[in-house]
Formats: structure tokens, C-alpha cells, sequence
């Protein structure tokens, strides 16, 4: 019993580290190619959330869960396009600050709009219930969300490795000077990676709305894992990511069943650890120029 | 000096109140009713006469960090010498506050938050507490689930918030469920970052409890309710640290169980139901319990200041002391316990209505009879002196 | 006096606060934060601002300081206040020293995510520890003296307090110490190289830092009489940094200005709404895209408007006195420990991934003479100075220095041990003048390398010596211009300065010479010939005419192995050295005459382009055609300009001025895509493929966004044709592929889609001499289909293929013409490139 119950909370852990996994994900993109790391990444996860409530009511959960992360999409567009693009290539510190500032906006933003109160949202009549396998009980929402995260993981990789458009990007986060040199302006590309990072971000928060308080701090608070994540993982490390979510939400499964009060704190002491083994995390960096 | 609006009245045709409470964070969303119903209470206030027939004037201020807290306690009370400092929810600030109203001999009423130390360790003689007490809550709420059968010679497990408040509710809850024949099927301290509550969940489900008890903080409780029914768990839920905005935030059909308010909306008594209309009018929706809290502390002050003829701290201290009482819109009147500060007064149990029952999104529950009962003694529910010693530093 | 003015300012600061304060009516409390906050942002501009570590997570410090100040009162000292506090600062300076040496392990923006990580569990901790931190409700009942309970007497304290940490701060900023976290900040890099161990100046910023933050905790927890947990919430951090960027982190005392900034914006925006946070952050954005110098740095350019610009160092380089300089001074000559060679280098090896750069490569320089080290482009010279200078670890082999063994030593270690260096590409704190540049370089071997306090510009002998050195080396009069702003030769002449003046047992040279004026060449020449006579030199230079006058021992290195060590007349005489030099004239492939396909219409014109790096002028008004079909060789020793002449032609570097024309349109100043869209395919000297992808990948990015028309079509049928070996490896990975394979996948990338112009960059290196054949005959037949301008060091080579040559020397073409005769006339021949 005790076994399959360990068995149980590992497999929840798996379903944990999905929630991280397209965070942690949007932010290395970001990173790898443009070499920012963008602090106001939470904030679009918490913009896809309050949108997916402010749409619900009028176009439902299906279709608040497709037109959100576009919308949130289109406005990593503007950002990247007015803001972002002028720090790729200038002191990755300006664009730490300055994402820095852009979360806190952003946070205030929806302070003003939707209130400081959790704004109540469910999950849709249509997604409720349980799935027993076994001894096993699992929400059936939660294992969509596994579902989807598992997709867009899939997806993001089929795109990065399959398509014209991912091997541009791979070549340019190799390269971005060969990639000019063959006549490929890296430009729209990044514009696209971080419009899709967001998205992704944006997705996270549309499919969270529903199981965690909707409030303006929850992309600060999902933010912090996300680091912890991509730190473990190594910025830049596709699979390294991957793996590293897996890796933190079992790891927080099973201190919330052997020693509750250590939830959060057995994740930061992973890092620790990986920080004093392999400090450039599970798989090591490719990318060194952002040192 | 433009920046200071509050030297633009003269000194001695208004009466100042400082409301410090913290409008950014976490505790945003409860700073919004607060400031709302101390509005709310100032308008009536001044259009009833004001005080002593000097106008009201309202300084409102975020206090956002104990220490912002402090500063800015220091400037109303110096330089716009204010009569009062009313608000606070964050224990922290309204510890740091009440270091500051006894240097400086001004009386500060903590509208929002319940830590025990701040009425006992930390008390102090110009600081009133109209939110309620630990003690109050777990007490209030433990009875209504002791009349629904879920307390004697069953099995309990206990969520709590890894954290002050939550370690203080646990403590009353223990005493209280051991004392009444009930025992642990599981205990969880839960880290206050926490957003998932999955693993738990599974552990309760594992453990087979007779009733989950949830000693857990603000958002925590939303998304526990979220989760709960995500996972479709059956158990009896109870929980003693609550206010009414969490249930609000969880959204109907999520929200379940029983637990404690100082008061709500429904409460059927002619100036609970007046201030219901007045605030609906002006919020566009209905008063919480943190918007009962600095109504009704900014009705006290008021009421006392105009009975005393005076806003000298001291003297409204005394008054208070020897028991004075007020309408605080429940069926009886309240008085402050001068042991320690004390609001003294009824208390509410609240019980989420089924999914299919709920007919707006703000009446979702139904409500126990005030707790304690009519023929009890309204200190039946606090804190007894060996649960909490206030000893009031000169 | 200008030096003071900080100190003035701050004097003048606290004693005005409190009137501005309370006219604004604000308290003394407030007052007393101001100065606080201001505290501790100055000690976290330690961090951001003079090293360039930004932490997102210095409030745990402050919280830190005022929990044990708080903590040490309650428990331990009821009623004082002094021990508490100097046991608090204890208390952060030991935790911040262990956490600094975890956290230090990362650089940049790692290093900020690993103060945020470590903030955020932090706070976990404090918030929920109630039995020590008091949790959420914090700790009270934090007494101050009787003496002190009056909020302006308190004040006092603190203003005192911070004038002091003002006075160690700008006594810090001056000290050694002070000034080498500066040059951290400017080339963590090269501070190695000066001796100075990076790591552990890092770490005193770190705890230095942390504690005079973790001060401003102390103060402010007896400020406000309790403790809580919420300075080590991250959002404090934030304002924390707020603070630092808003105020100017490149100031000394910006950062109190954000401070004072701060808590007024906070005070009275507050009062009217609650979204002051909102305006906060778009203020705090508003700075970090239009004034990343804060409001110091606002207030600077208003000034600027105003007062009239100081004159430009345009004319520094000529305001030097570069007499006679003798030889250098006895205080430079280290003592030798052992006799013998100086320094021995012992099979060394080392591979990058699968090319093999240095292979089993020995050599012994003797005490007191002029040791050259010579050979092509590629040959691995520079890779052998990184060797011996701890830039990268051996695989194998060993070197002993002075009679000890350095390798696997970290730079500044072997730095120490006696070697100094300079860098072929200049290597200095560009942002500094060029005074402090050497300064910094004498201090690393000075006794207070470490000092806190002492002036570092007071230090009698180290400005003796710097003095000394920038005699000796010819730089007296250019001290106070910036480093970053010198001529190129000038940026060299001051990197081999750093390195002389380490004092080193033995100086290793990277081409010095390079970029210098004739005048100038010799000089320096005389220079470093007669240093040698007291100071080993292991030279790199191209010139082998002087290497040949000057040297008395000489190394020939090709392809990563020695092939002749020993006189200058073994190396002159030897057949191989001048095979690779002067192109053997034997060589099979040179020897079959190349019909040329040139057809009389031009394709690429060059009309007086001029190039600069920064101040250097690399190209100097060069002019020059390619006609259709016609193949060019572009010459020229390493640093005349044709890397740079190649990345004008193709966008990535910007001409200053001149015309490169098309096919009849104008594409000076495209940028590179837009160049590539025109018809160009680059091959870079390293191929550059993209790893991961297969062959076939590769060429469909070259495809991708080249299908314009300009040129002939390129589809993967046409490119097989000339390169059929590709067709089997198609789909394997690039960099699984053989040197020559990837050599031609780079040529066919290159051409996919439509190309009319081939830049090849030093398309043989490191080849075989079967598949340089290979490629070589490719390339006679790609005549047939498109123009090729080629850089290569394989003479024979370039010059058999070539239609024409175009030399260049120093940034200008100094002879173009047929390569025909530079084929059939050695003396034209060594005359054009053996200079």
C-alpha cells in the first residue's frame, strides 16, 4: 500500500511539473535566442488567466482556452516589438530590469482592471469528475492538462526540429551571424518565438484559472518555480527543462508526503544541489555569451 | 505644499482619522471593502452631525509593509495629529502600529487582523481589536460542526497554514476537537506558498477522515476549495481562519463546508441590513466581513467621541474599558472586554449551500444562529485568560 | 577637493533631509528611513554598479540584519543597542560570505536568478518560523536607549552612522580593492591575467555588500522598534534595485538620490491612489529604456546641454612624449628562481570538440632572450599562449615556469607565478583611463591588493611605477584619456603595458606590433628587443623580416605541431618554413596553368571605403572590382583588414564611408541579410555549420530566404553536381562529417539559392592535403558559374586559383594586379607579401 501510495504521489508530481514545464519552457526560448530572460514572463500566465475568466462567460471555456493565449500573443507582439527587440544584443542586465519593471506593471495593471480579490472561476461542468485507475484517483481535468502540456511539449519540439521555421531558430541560437549571412533576418523570428513563448505562458495560466485562485500575484508566485526550474534544467537546455519539471514536481510530491512543511524548501535545496554538482544544470548550457 | 491635502482644514473644525491598511499585496483585495465601509461610515457619520458637531475627515492611507506601516502611523498620529488610527490587516503592521499609538497616546482600533500575540503578548492599552479572535472563530465554527455530529468520536485531519496564524488556529482547534472527543487521522503543515494542493489531497483521501479540517490563509483557501471539489472528495470539510471575499473568489459549487465570520451580509437586523443596502449602493456588491469591521470600529469611535464629548484618547480608552456598548448590527450589542482588548460579540457559522441551490454569486451560503446563544454570556466563545494573558505594558 | 565633493553632498544631504522632510510634512522617522534605504542601496551598488553583479535578492540582507539585531536584544543584551547591532553585522557578513561562495559560482544573469531563488526560500523560512522571526507577526518591543527614544536624536545616530558608511564606501571606491571590483565590471577576463583572483574580490564585494545593507537593516529595525519578515520578501529586493537604477548606478552617490526618490513617490502618491505600484513600475520601465544612468545620469546630459563638451582626445595619441626609453627599470625584472629555461612547454595538446588545435607541441625559452613564435593563420600559436597561460586547461602535456610547474593553475595564479601576457585581440578595461588600466596592473603585485581603506592613487610606489611604465612604454602624456577611446595601436601598445607591468619573469607578446604606424613598428620594435636583454620574450609576430632581424631563438609552428625550433638561420634556410610562408612553388596543383573565365562586366565595385572599430580606423579608402566570373584573391599578413573588409562587403560591419556596388546596386550599409538576399554566399573561416542538422538542413536554411533572382540558381541537382560526396551524407548530422565534408557543406550552403558572389575565407585550413585538392579543383570549376573572392594563407593556393590579387597592408590596398605575375616573379612576389 504504502508503495503504490509513493507511486501515486509520483505520478501527481508528474502532473505538477507539467503546470512549470510550459513556463519554464517559454522562458529558455526566450533566452536562448535573444539571451533575455524576461521576469515578466508570470505576468502573462496571470494576463492568460484573468482573460480566460473576463472571456469565458461569452465564448466559453473552449473557446477562452484557444482566443486567450492568441490574444496574450499578440500583446508579447507589441512588447517585443516596442521593447524587447532593443536589448537582444545590449547588457543582459538592462533586460532583466527592465522585464523586472514590466511584471510589476503588468501585475498593477490587473490590480486596476479585475480587482486585488481572487476572481472566482471553475472548471466547466463538461471537464469535472474523476478517473480511477486502479487504486489511483486522478481529476480528469488535471490529466487534460497533462494532455495539453504533453502536446504543446511534442508540438514545440516538432516545430524546433521539424520545420524550416525551428531550424532557423535552433541556427540561430547557434549562429545569428551565419544565419544573417545566409540571408535570413532573425528579426521576425524572434518576434514569433516570443509571441509563442508567451502563448505558452498565457495557455498555463488559461488551464490553471480554473484549479488555483486567480489573483494578480500568480505569475510572481509561478515565476519563482519556473527559475527554480529552468536553473535545474540549465537555460537553453530543450530537454534539460523537461526533465528538470519532472524532477520538481515529484520531488515536491513526495515531501508533501514525508515532511509537509518541506514542500517548497526540498525544491530550492534540489537546487542547491544541482547549483554544487553541475552548475550548469542537469544537461549543462550550450549557451555561454549570456555569462 | 500642495502635496498635503490634509493641511488645507483648519484644526479645529474637523476631527482627523487616520485608516491605515494595506491596499497593495496580498491583503489588497480586503483593504478595498475596508476602505469602502470606513468611507461609507465617515459619509453617515457627517451627514448625522459628525463629532461633537465637528466635521469627520478620513485620511485614508496603504500602509503596505509593517515598516511603511510605522512611518506612516508616526505621521498621522504627529503631524496630522489625527484623533484615531483605525485598519490594519497584516499582524505585523498592526503590531507595529500599536508600538507606535502607545508612545504617542492615540487610540488605534485593529479592524482586520487575528494573530493572539497582538492580544496577549504583544497587547497594548490604546490598541482595540473589533476583528475577532482565534479563538472566537475556531470556537464559533467548532460548535456548529459539534451540532452537525462531525466533532465526538470521529476523525479529523488537519490542514494547516505553516505559518503564525495558522499555528494559533491550530492550537484552539486542537484543544477544542480533543476536548470533545474527537481524534487525528491526519495532520499536514502546509507551506504558505503553496498553490497545488494535489499531494494532500491524495494523503486525505489515503487517510479516510471523518471531517477535514482546514486552518489555512487567504488565497490558500480559495484554492484548496478549487481543488477539493476538483478531486471530488466527499469528506466533510470545516475551517476556522476564513473570510467571506475567499468564498467569493472560490466561485459557487466550489465553495463548501463549514466555516466561522465575524458577520455577513444575511445577518437580519435592522442596521446590518441598512448598511448591507447602503454599501451595495456604492460598491455594487455586498459588504464583506473586513467591510463590517472598520464600519463598525469607525461607528464606535464616533459614538463614543460624541457620548464623551471629547476625542481624547485616553478618555475614549477609559470609556471602552468600562464597558461601554454599541449597535454592531448583529442581534446584540457589543462591548470590549477590558482584559485584553477585545471586541465581545456574536459570531456566525457559515455553511456552503449545494451547487444547485445557489441563486447569485454572493449568497452561497446559509448561516448558523449567532453563536453564542442568547442566554450566553458573550464571552463564551473568547479566549479565557490562561489561553491568552494581555498584560498591558504602561 | 573634486574628490570630496561625494562626501560634501552626503553632509550636506543629511543635514537638509529633515527641513525638506518636514516642509513636505513628512516625520523624522521618514527622515530616518530615507537615510536608511539610502544605506542600503549604496551597499548594493557595490554589487550592481561598481562590479556588475546585479542581485535581485539583497533584501535578505537587510532583513537578516535587523532580525538578529532584534533577536540579539531580546534574547541575549535586553536594553543595548550596540552589541546587538555590531553581532548582527557579524551574523550577515558570516552568512552572506556562504552564500556569496554559492551563489558566486554563476555569472550574469544566473547570478541574479540564483539571489532571486535564494530570496524566495529565504522568505519561506522567516515567514514561517514563528518561534524565532515571530513569524507574521514579527518581533516587537525592540528597545532603543532612553537617550535615543526622541526620533530626532535617533536620527542623529543614523546620519551619523551613514556618513561614516558613506566616508568607508568612498574610501573603498578609491582602495585597491574598490578599484579592481571596478575592472571586474569592465573585463572580469582579463583581471586573471593580471594576477588578480576574480573569485575572491567577487566575494568581498559580496559580503561587503551585504553586510552594510544588512547595516541599514540594524538601523531601521531600531528605527521602527520590531522586526518582520518583509525586507526578504523578493518585491523589496525589487525596490532595492528600483532605487539603485532610478538614483544611477554608475554614480557614487546616485543611488541615495533613488533612495530619498523612492520613498517620496511612495509617500505622496500613495495618499491619492492605490496603484501607485503601477505608476512605480512604468516610471522604473520609462528609465531602463531612456536613461539606464537614472536621474544622475538625466541630470548629466541636461548639464551637457549646458556647459560646452571638453575637448576630444582626437589628438592624445599626439600629445604623447614617446622619447628614448632605455632599458626598462630594475623594479620590473622579477628574480629568476632556477637557471635554465625560463619556461618550458612539454607536449602540450588540445582539442576543440573534433578539431585538434595544438598537437604535442614542446618548447623551452631561455632567460634573456627574444623567443618568436611564428607561423600561418591557424597554425595554433595563439592556442599555445592560451595554454600557457591557464585560458584553457591542458589535455595534455606540461609547463613548467621558472622551475614550477603551472599548468592546470588558474590564470591569475600562473599570472603570479611570474608570466604576463597581452592578446592579439585587445584585451583592456576599455571604460577606464588609460592610467588606472596600468595601475590596476601594477597593484596586483602589490602588498595591498587587498587594502579596504588606503587610497590606491596615494600608494607612493605604485605610482611611482605606473608613472614609470607609461614612460617606458611611450604612453606619458595620453594617462587620462579612456582606455576604450585609444587608436588601435595605441589599445595595443597598453595591453602590452598590463602586461609588463606584472612584473612577469616572462613576457608573452601576441602580435604588438599589428596595427601600430611605421614609426611606431619600430619603436616598439627597439622596445621589446632591448626588454628582452632583462625580461624572456615569447613573441607572435607576422613580420617575419623583423622576427627574423630581432629574434634569437625562433619556433615555427604549422597545423598545431612545431616544425622547425631552433636559430633564426634554421628557420630562415628551412624549405618547409618557407613552403608555408612563400608558397613552395612546387606544389602540384599550382603547377597547371587556370584558364580564367572573366568576362569584361563588372559585378562588385569597392569605391573608398573607410571602416572603423570604435576610434580604430581599419580600412583606409579601399578601392577595388571584381569582375563576373573572375576569382580574387584577397592578401595580406593577419590584421591588414581582410576579415574586416570581408564583413563590409557582406553587411556585418558598417563602412563609415564609400560605395560597394552590386551588379549595379548600391549595398553599402545593407544589413547582412539583405547583402546575402543580394546574391552573396559567405563561407566563414570555421564554416559555422549549424550542429545538429543534417547536410540536407543546412543547405535549405542557405535555400530558405535566397530564391530571389540575383544570381545564378542554386537547387540541390546543380549543387550535387559539384559536390556528389554530399549526396550519400545528406542526412547525417554536419558536424558528424569529416573537415573537408564540412568544408563543403559550408561552400554548398553558401551557394544555395541564388548566388552570384562566393566569399571564401580561409576555405583550406586545417584540410588534407587530398581533400584540399578536391576543393581546390571544385572551386576552378565554380568560375564557370559565379565571382569568388578568396582569403586564404596557403599562398600557392590563392594565387594559382586567383585571377587577380589585391594586397592589402594596414587597411589599404597596396598592390592589385594579375596574380599571374606574383606566380611568375618571386621578387614581385616577396616584395607584395613578405614585407
Amino acid at each position: 500500500m504504502e508503495i503504490v501510495f509513493i507511486l501515486e504521489q509520483v505520478l501527481n508530481g508528474l502532473l505538477i511539473g507539467a503546470n512549470y514545464l510550459l513556463i519554464a519552457l517559454g522562458l529558455s526560448l526566450i533566452f536562448s535566442l535573444g539571451g533575455v530572460v524576461n521576469l515578466a514572463h508570470g505576468a502573462f500566465y496571470a494576463i492568460g488567466a484573468y482573460l480566460t475568466v473576463a472571456l469565458s462567460p461569452t465564448i466559453g471555456f473552449g473557446g477562452a482556452i484557444v482566443v486567450s493565449p492568441v490574444v496574450v500573443a499578440l500583446l508579447g507582439l507589441v512588447i517585443e516589438r516596442l521593447l524587447l527587440s532593443r536589448f537582444y544584443r545590449g547588457d543582459p542586465i538592462l533586460s532583466l530590469l527592465l522585464t523586472f519593471g514590466l511584471a510589476m506593471v503588468a501585475e498593477q495593471s490587473l490590480r486596476m482592471i479585475f480587482g486585488a480579490a481572487p476572481v472566482p472561476f471553475s472548471i466547466p461542468m463538461w471537464l469535472r469528475g474523476q478517473v480511477f485507475i486502479g487504486e489511483f484517483i486522478y481529476s480528469k481535468y488535471r490529466l487534460i492538462i497533462l494532455g495539453v502540456a504533453v502536446l504543446c511539449v511534442a508540438g514545440l519540439w516538432l516545430l524546433l526540429k521539424r520545420t524550416a521555421f525551428g531550424r532557423v531558430v535552433r541556427a540561430g541560437v547557434q549562429n545569428p551571424d551565419m544565419v544573417a549571412a545566409l540571408g535570413i533576418s532573425l528579426k521576425p523570428y524572434m518576434t514569433a518565438v516570443v509571441m509563442i513563448a508567451v502563448g505558452l505562458a498565457a495557455l498555463a495560466g488559461t488551464m490553471m484559472a480554473p484549479v488555483t485562485g486567480v489573483t494578480p500575484t500568480m505569475g510572481a508566485e509561478i515565476l519563482t518555480f519556473a527559475f527554480v526550474v529552468v536553473v535545474i534544467g540549465g537555460l537553453g537546455s530543450f530537454w534539460g527543462v523537461v526533465l528538470a519539471a519532472m524532477i520538481v514536481g515529484v520531488v515536491r510530491g513526495l515531501a508533501a508526503y514525508t515532511f509537509p512543511p518541506a514542500t517548497e524548501a526540498a525544491v530550492y535545496m534540489l537546487m542547491v544541489l544541482v547549483l554544487l554538482l553541475r552548475p550548469r544544470g542537469l544537461f549543462g548550457e550550450r549557451i555561454q555569451r549570456f555569462e | 505644499m500642495l502635496a498635503m491635502p490634509s493641511i488645507s482644514y483648519g484644526q479645529s473644525d474637523v476631527v482627523k482619522i487616520g485608516h491605515l491598511t494595506p491596499r497593495t499585496g496580498f491583503l489588497g483585495p480586503l483593504g478595498e471593502f475596508a476602505v469602502n465601509a470606513a468611507q461609507l461610515a465617515a459619509d453617515e457619520i457627517n451627514a448625522a452631525g459628525g463629532i461633537n458637531g465637528r466635521k469627520l475627515e478620513v485620511l485614508f492611507e496603504d500602509s503596505v509593509n509593517p515598516q511603511t506601516a510605522s512611518a506612516k502611523a508616526e505621521r498621522l498620529t504627529q503631524r496630522d495629529k489625527v484623533a484615531c488610527i483605525v485598519g490594519e490587516i497584516n499582524s505585523a503592521s498592526a503590531l507595529a502600529i500599536g508600538q507606535v499609538v502607545q508612545r504617542e497616546k492615540v487610540l488605534f482600533i485593529n479592524t482586520g487582523a487575528n494573530s493572539d500575540a497582538l492580544r496577549g503578548s504583544d497587547c497594548r492599552r490604546y490598541m482595540f481589536h473589533t476583528e475577532s479572535q482565534n479563538s472566537m472563530m475556531v470556537k464559533t465554527a467548532g460548535r456548529a460542526i459539534l451540532d452537525q455530529g462531525l466533532v465526538r468520536g470521529k476523525k479529523y485531519y488537519a490542514l494547516t497554514a505553516d505559518y503564525a496564524f495558522g499555528h494559533d488556529l491550530l492550537r484552539v482547534a486542537k484543544r477544542f476537537l480533543g476536548e470533545n472527543g474527537a481524534t487525528v487521522a491526519g495532520e499536514d503543515l502546509v507551506p504558505t506558498e503553496l498553490t497545488d494542493f494535489s499531494p494532500f489531497l491524495l494523503k486525505i483521501r489515503q487517510a479516510r477522515p471523518d471531517v477535514v479540517i482546514g486552518n489555512l490563509a487567504g488565497a490558500q483557501v480559495t484554492n484548496f476549495l478549487k481543488q477539493y471539489s476538483e478531486y471530488g472528495l466527499r469528506f466533510p470539510i470545516a475551517g476556522f481562519g476564513f473570510d467571506i471575499a475567499l468564498a467569493w473568489g472560490a466561485g459557487p459549487g466550489n465553495f463548501l463546508g463549514t466555516w466561522p465570520v465575524v458577520w455577513h451580509h444575511l445577518v437580519d437586523t435592522p442596521s446590518s441590513k441598512a448598511f448591507t443596502q447602503a454599501f451595495r449602493a456604492k460598491a455594487g456588491k455586498p459588504p464583506e466581513n473586513q467591510a463590517w469591521s472598520d464600519y463598525t470600529a469607525m461607528r464606535i469611535i464616533a459614538q463614543s467621541m460624541n457620548e464623551l464629548k471629547s476625542t481624547d484618547a485616553t478618555k475614549v480608552v477609559e470609556h471602552l474599558e468600562k464597558g461601554a456598548k454599541f449597535d454592531i448590527l448583529k442581534p446584540r450589542e457589543g462591548y470590549f472586554r477590558a482584559r485584553d482588548h477585545q471586541l465581545m460579540m456574536e459570531l456566525y457559522a457559515i455553511t456552503a449551500l449545494p451547487a444547485d441551490k445557489v441563486q447569485n454569486p454572493f449568497d452561497i451560503f446559509t448561516s448558523s444562529a449567532a453563536i453564542p446563544g442568547p442566554n450566553e454570556s458573550l464571552e463564551a466563545v473568547a479566549a479565557t485568560a490562561e489561553e491568552n494573558v494581555c498584560t498591558f505594558p504602561s | 577637493m573634486l574628490e570630496l565633493r561625494p562626501l560634501l553632498i552626503g553632509l550636506a544631504g543629511v543635514v537638509l533631509l529633515p527641513f525638506l522632510l518636514d516642509m513636505l510634512g513628512l516625520t523624522m522617522t521618514t527622515a530616518t528611513d530615507v537615510v536608511v534605504f539610502a544605506v542600503a542601496v549604496m551597499g548594493l551598488n557595490i554589487l550592481v554598479g561598481w562590479t556588475g553583479l546585479v542581485s535581485f535578492g539583497h533584501g535578505a540582507w537587510f532583513g537578516i540584519g535587523a532580525y538578529a539585531a532584534a533577536l540579539l536584544q531580546r534574547h541575549f543584551l535586553p536594553g543595548a543597542m550596540v552589541l546587538p547591532a555590531i553581532g548582527a553585522l557579524v551574523i550577515v557578513a558570516v552568512f552572506s560570505a556562504i552564500a556569496g561562495a554559492l551563489i558566486l559560482r554563476r555569472r550574469g544573469v544566473y547570478f541574479s536568478l540564483l539571489t532571486l531563488a535564494f530570496t524566495a526560500m529565504l522568505f519561506s523560512i522567516a515567514f514561517r518560523w514563528t518561534e524565532v522571526t515571530g513569524g507574521e507577526d514579527g518581533l516587537g518591543n525592540v528597545q532603543r536607549w532612553e537617550s535615543l527614544a526622541n526620533s530626532n536624536n535617533y536620527y542623529m545616530v543614523v546620519a551619523a552612522v551613514a556618513l561614516v558608511v558613506l566616508w568607508g564606501l568612498w574610501r573603498l571606491r578609491r582602495s585597491p580593492v574598490g578599484t579592481v571590483l571596478v575592472a571586474i565590471r569592465e573585463n572580469e577576463g582579463r583581471t586573471g591575467f593580471l594576477g588578480y583572483d576574480s573569485n575572491r574580490y567577487k566575494l568581498m564585494a559580496f559580503t561587503i555588500s551585504a553586510t552594510i545593507t544588512g547595516l541599514a537593516g540594524v538601523l531601521s529595525v531600531f528605527n521602527h522598534r520590531f522586526a518582520s519578515a518583509d525586507p526578504i520578501n523578493i518585491a523589496f529586493s525589487g525596490e532595492l534595485l528600483a532605487m539603485v537604477v532610478i538614483g544611477g548606478m554608475r554614480s557614487f552617490i546616485g543611488p541615495a538620490l533613488g533612495a530619498l526618490f523612492f520613498i517620496l513617490f511612495r509617500e505622496f502618491l500613495s495618499i491619492y491612489t492605490p496603484n501607485w505600484l503601477f505608476f512605480f513600475g512604468l516610471l522604473f520601465v520609462g528609465f531602463i529604456v531612456f536613461s539606464p544612468d537614472g536621474l544622475v545620469g538625466i541630470g548629466k546630459r541636461v548639464l551637457g546641454m549646458v556647459r560646452p563638451k571638453p575637448p576630444a582626445e582626437g589628438a592624445a595619441m599626439a600629445a604623447r612624449k614617446a622619447g628614448a626609453s632605455g632599458r626598462i627599470p630594475a623594479r620590473f625584472i622579477r628574480e629568476g628562481q632556477t637557471r635554465g629555461a625560463v619556461l618550458t612547454a612539454e607536449s602540450m595538446r588540445k582539442s576543440f570538440g573534433a578539431v585538434k588545435a595544438v598537437r604535442g607541441v614542446s618548447f623551452a625559452v631561455d632567460d634573456k632572450r627574444l623567443h618568436a613564435l611564428i607561423g600561418p593563420n591557424g597554425a595554433g600559436k595563439t592556442t599555445a599562449f592560451n595554454l600557457l597561460s591557464g585560458m584553457f586547461p591542458l589535455d595534455e602535456g606540461h609547463v613548467m615556469l621558472d622551475g614550477q610547474r603551472v599548468d592546470g593553475m588558474p590564470p591569475h595564479a600562473i599570472t603570479r607565478a611570474g608570466l604576463g601576457r597581452s592578446f592579439q585581440i585587445t584585451n583592456l578595461f576599455p571604460g577606464l583611463s588609460v592610467e588606472e588600466n596600468i595601475r590596476l596592473a601594477v597593484q596586483a603585485r602589490h602588498p595591498a591588493r587587498f587594502s579596504l581603506f588606503r587610497d590606491a592613487n596615494g600608494i607612493e610606489d605604485l605610482r611611482a611605477d605606473t608613472a614609470e611604465l607609461l614612460r617606458w612604454t611611450g604612453m606619458a602624456g595620453v594617462e587620462q584619456a579612456e582606455a576604450g577611446s585609444l587608436s588601435y595601436g595605441g589599445q595595443r601598445l597598453l595591453d602590452m603595458g598590463l602586461a609588463l607591468a606584472t612584473k612577469p619573469r616572462i613576457l608573452l607578446l601576441d602580435e604588438p606590433l599589428a596595427g601600430l604606424a611605421a614609426a611606431e613598428r619600430e619603436r616598439v620594435g627597439d622596445l621589446i628587443k632591448t626588454l628582452s636583454n632583462d625580461i624572456p620574450v615569447l613573441l607572435v609576430e607576422h613580420d617575419i623580416d623583423r622576427v627574423f632581424r630581432m629574434a634569437d631563438r625562433v619556433t615555427v609552428m604549422a597545423d598545431g605541431e612545431v616544425l622547425v625550433d631552433g636559430g633564426v638561420a634554421d628557420a630562415r634556410d628551412d624549405a618547409r618554413v618557407q613552403a608555408v610562408y612563400l608558397g613552395s612553388g612546387a606544389h602540384a596543383l599550382a603547377e597547371k596553368p587556370r584558364p580564367s573565365a572573366v568576362k569584361d562586366a563588372p559585378l562588385l565595385e569597392l569605391k573608398h571605403v573607410n571602416t572603423f572599430y570604435g576610434k580604430s580606423h581599419i580600412l583606409n579608402d579601399v578601392s577595388f572590382n571584381v569582375r563576373q566570373n573572375e576569382v580574387v584573391a584577397l592578401l595580406g599578413r593577419n590584421g591588414a583588414g581582410k576579415s574586416t573588409l570581408l564583413k563590409t562587403m557582406i553587411g556585418t560591419a558598417r563602412p563609415a564611408s564609400g560605395t560597394i556596388t552590386l551588379a549595379g546596386e548600391q549595398i553599402a550599409g545593407l544589413s547582412p541579410d539583405k547583402v546575402a538576399r543580394r546574391g552573396v554566399g559567405f563561407v566563414p573561416q570555421g564554416r559555422a555549420l549549424f550542429a545538429g542538422m543534417t547536410v540536407g538542413e543546412n543547405l535549405g536554411l542557405g535555400r530558405l530566404k535566397r530564391l530571389t533572382g540575383a544570381g545564378i540558381h542554386w537547387e540541390e541537382e546543380r549543387i550535387l553536381q559539384y559536390f556528389p560526396r554530399l549526396k550519400e551524407r545528406w542526412n547525417v548530422a554536419a558536424d558528424r562529417l569529416s573537415g573537408g565534408e564540412q568544408q563543403m557543406v559550408a561552400v554548398a550552403r553558401a551557394l544555395s539559392g541564388d548566388t552570384r558572389l562566393l566569399l571564401l575565407d580561409e576555405p583550406f585550413e586545417g584540410l588534407s592535403p587530398a581533400v584540399t585538392e578536391e576543393l581546390f579543383e571544385t572551386f576552378d570549376k565554380l568560375r564557370q558559374e559565379v565571382s569568388i573572392i578568396i582569403v586564404d594563407h596557403h599562398l600557392d593556393l590563392a594565387l594559382a586559383i586567383s585571377d587577380r590579387t589585391v594586397a592589402l597592408e594596414r587597411g589599404t590596398v597596396q598592390w592589385n594586379g594579375e596574380s599571374r605575375l606574383l606566380r611568375e616573379d618571386d621578387e614581385l612576389r616577396r616584395k607584395v607579401l613578405w614585407l
